[in-house]
């Protein structure tokens, strides 16, 4: 499952891969333009700079912006660093494993054995889905229906 | 019509990327190729020509089968030829394993009259790409059409350290009292050692290196399954290396040994390259390499331990020290170094020196002559990180312009700016079986080929 902090922390991002190159973007302006609590926000911000994907400058212009062009980074990159491993259940990872408690053997679970099969295909999904490739849908969607709007 | 694939160079690389397109062809009638080789011989390379049998694979028996879809082939091709030796044995000697490749690739007894796998003993001397195909230059003035060429030459340029001797062809022939330097601490220095030992040697071997990390010797492991939807690729380098840190930390408490992670990411290591950032890519080179090599290139633990008992009489010394320079004297050769915390050089005087660092960045211009004259004429550029050529996802040679190419492949070391991990048998052959199947234009293929039995 999609977390809250996974969710804004890929608008966080999709807002920055807008920028035009060279530009920041203040953590109050995404926090009101997508309605996040900007002490939130903060805090994703800072996983985001800890891992890599963002910069932080301080003072009077400053503000976060990408640290590499949005085509290389992945929204399965930077959900594995807030959420954590892709899983869709917690027994289906080795690295934030959780037993099920009613579970009596995982290793026949069919359930689990499902899922495993389920987070490959949730990887392969999200880590070819770029910043780049979000801002093209959106364009897409957009575009369309404007078109529909424009016809009648 | 007949597809010609030439591949470049007959080591392992090019041995393994024969031996799968011979495998998955579906026409047999309709494949040729030719390996274009200058030594004699073929599938032994620099990894496997080694005649001592000192010199051991440092990989386990059951990780060096030829195709990933048959894991116990080469067990199999071991107990045939009565060389099995049992439970005892994971580990064998090199040069077994360079008969092997060199057998895989061999004629069968009922060949065709012409051959399907022809060897030419030339140098390939240039390329020239053309609408049908490509064409190779060769060293005696004569050229070799082909449809597609793949470059196996891997990326070593020996001529580097001239005063340095290169390890697979120093020849033995010196007072064996005398003091030798080794030039790096790394699975080649551990061979150069043996050898040393079993020719009676009884002068000092010095061991130079910037850490003097040594491998760490093999154990039994249950590589943890990692999946990659667990590994946070794309992060930047320092949030990897403490993610690993910490996986090995929580592994090891719960009672399992650091082996098992990194044999676990093993299988992934190449899809974490290429999500690497750049500026990350370049500080694992300059910071983390040495230890990631030292604990994922292990050594078998009959060397280990003749290691530690020469190490412990005090005949093999581990000197921590950056390598300057190598000059010859009348009496052998000086290794020149900076010991590590040490603003002054000091000098180890030996009867030889041995270059023993293994794999180098490439340095321009190269001595390997394909190579330069393929970055003369743009039809290659030399990757990011100076590791080796560029070449695409898919292999494919990418030309001065950015453009990635139709005719020209890469297997092996050359391709290591895209892959990182493309040294060992385990990870040479997946890439030889995705090459097959892209030039065969066949993909899905190899599962019916295995079970009509063919090869």
């Amino acid at each position: 499952m999609l977390s809250m902090k996974g969710k804004y922390g890929l608008k966080a991002l999709y807002h920055l891969a807008g920028l035009p190159p060279g530009a920041m973007a203040q953590s109050v302006e995404i926090a009101e333009k997508y309605a996040i609590s900007k002490k939130f926000l903060d805090a994703i911000l800072a996983d985001l700079r800890h891992s890599g994907f963002v910069h932080a400058r301080k003072g009077r212009g400053g503000g976060y912006c990408l640290t590499r062009s949005p085509d290389s980074i992945m929204v399965g990159h930077v959900l594995r660093v807030l959420d954590g491993p892709l899983a869709p259940i917690h027994c289906a990872s080795r690295t934030a494993y959780h037993r099920c408690h009613d579970c009596p053997d995982e290793n026949a679970c069919a359930v689990r054995l499902t899922m495993l099969e389920v987070r490959e295909a949730i990887a392969s999904v999200l880590d070819n889905k770029s910043l780049t490739a979000m801002r093209e849908m959106v364009e897409a969607e957009t575009s369309d229906l404007e078109q529909a709007l424009a016809v009648s | 019509m007949t597809l010609h694939v030439a591949i470049i160079g007959g080591g392992a690389s090019g041995a393994l990327a024969a031996a799968h397109l011979l495998r998955r062809r579906i026409n047999p009638e309709r494949l040729r190729i030719t390996i274009v080789e200058r030594h004699d011989d073929i599938g032994c390379g620099i990894a496997y020509s080694t005649d001592h049998s000192s010199h051991l694979l440092n990989t386990r028996v059951h990780n060096m089968s030829a195709f990933p879809e048959e894991p116990d082939h080469f067990q199999r091709w071991l107990e045939r030829n009565g060389l099995g030796g049992g439970h005892g044995a994971d580990f064998v000697a090199r040069k077994t394993y360079g008969r092997y490749l060199a057998e895989l690739i061999a004629p069968e007894p009922d060949a065709p009259s012409v051959p399907r796998l022809r060897i030419v003993n030339q140098e390939c001397t240039g390329l020239r790409v053309h609408d049908h195909g490509v064409e190779l230059a060769l060293s005696d003035g004569s050229s070799l059409p082909s449809h597609f060429a793949i470059l196996a030459t891997g990326c070593r340029d020996h001529r580097q350290e001239p005063n340095l001797a290169d390890p697979w062809s120093w020849r033995k022939d010196h007072d064996s009292a005398m003091p030798v330097v080794l030039v790096g601490t790394g699975l080649t220095m551990v061979d150069m050692t043996l050898s040393l030992l079993d020719a009676g040697h009884t002068g000092p071997i010095y061991a130079l290196s910037r850490r003097g990390l040594l491998p760490q010797p093999h154990r039994p492991t249950k590589p943890l399954k990692l999946s990659a939807a667990d590994i946070p690729i794309g992060s930047s380098f320092a949030y990897m290396s403490h993610w690993l840190r910490t996986t090995i930390r929580m592994h090891e408490a719960a009672g399992g040994d650091w082996r098992d992670v990194i044999d676990g990411l093993r299988p992934h290591t190449q899809l974490l390259w290429r999500h690497l950032p750049h500026e990350s890519r370049k500080r694992f080179l300059r910071h983390a390499s040495s230890m990631w090599d030292t604990h994922r290139h292990r050594m078998p633990p009959s060397s280990a331990a003749r290691i530690a008992e020469a190490r412990a009489s005090g005949l093999l010394r581990i000197v921590k020290g950056h390598f300057e320079a190598a000059k010859r004297t009348a009496a052998g050769t000086n290794v020149i170094y900076r010991p590590s915390g040490n603003a002054e050089s000091s000098v180890l005087e030996a009867s030889h020196a041995i270059d023993c660092r293994g794999f180098r960045r490439l340095s321009l211009p190269t001595r390997n002559q394909l190579i330069q004259s393929m970055l003369d004429d743009g039809l290659a550029e030399i990757d990011a990180l100076n590791l080796g050529l560029h070449f695409d996802q898919n292999d494919a040679l990418v030309d001065g312009y950015g453009q990635s190419s139709s005719r020209i492949f890469g297997i092996g070391p050359i391709t290591r700016g895209a892959h990182w991990e493309i040294t060992a048998v385990p990870d040479i052959r997946e890439q030889a079986a995705r090459l097959a199947a892209l030039l065969l234009g066949h993909p899905g293929l190899s599962a019916s080929a295995s079970r009509r039995g063919i090869v």
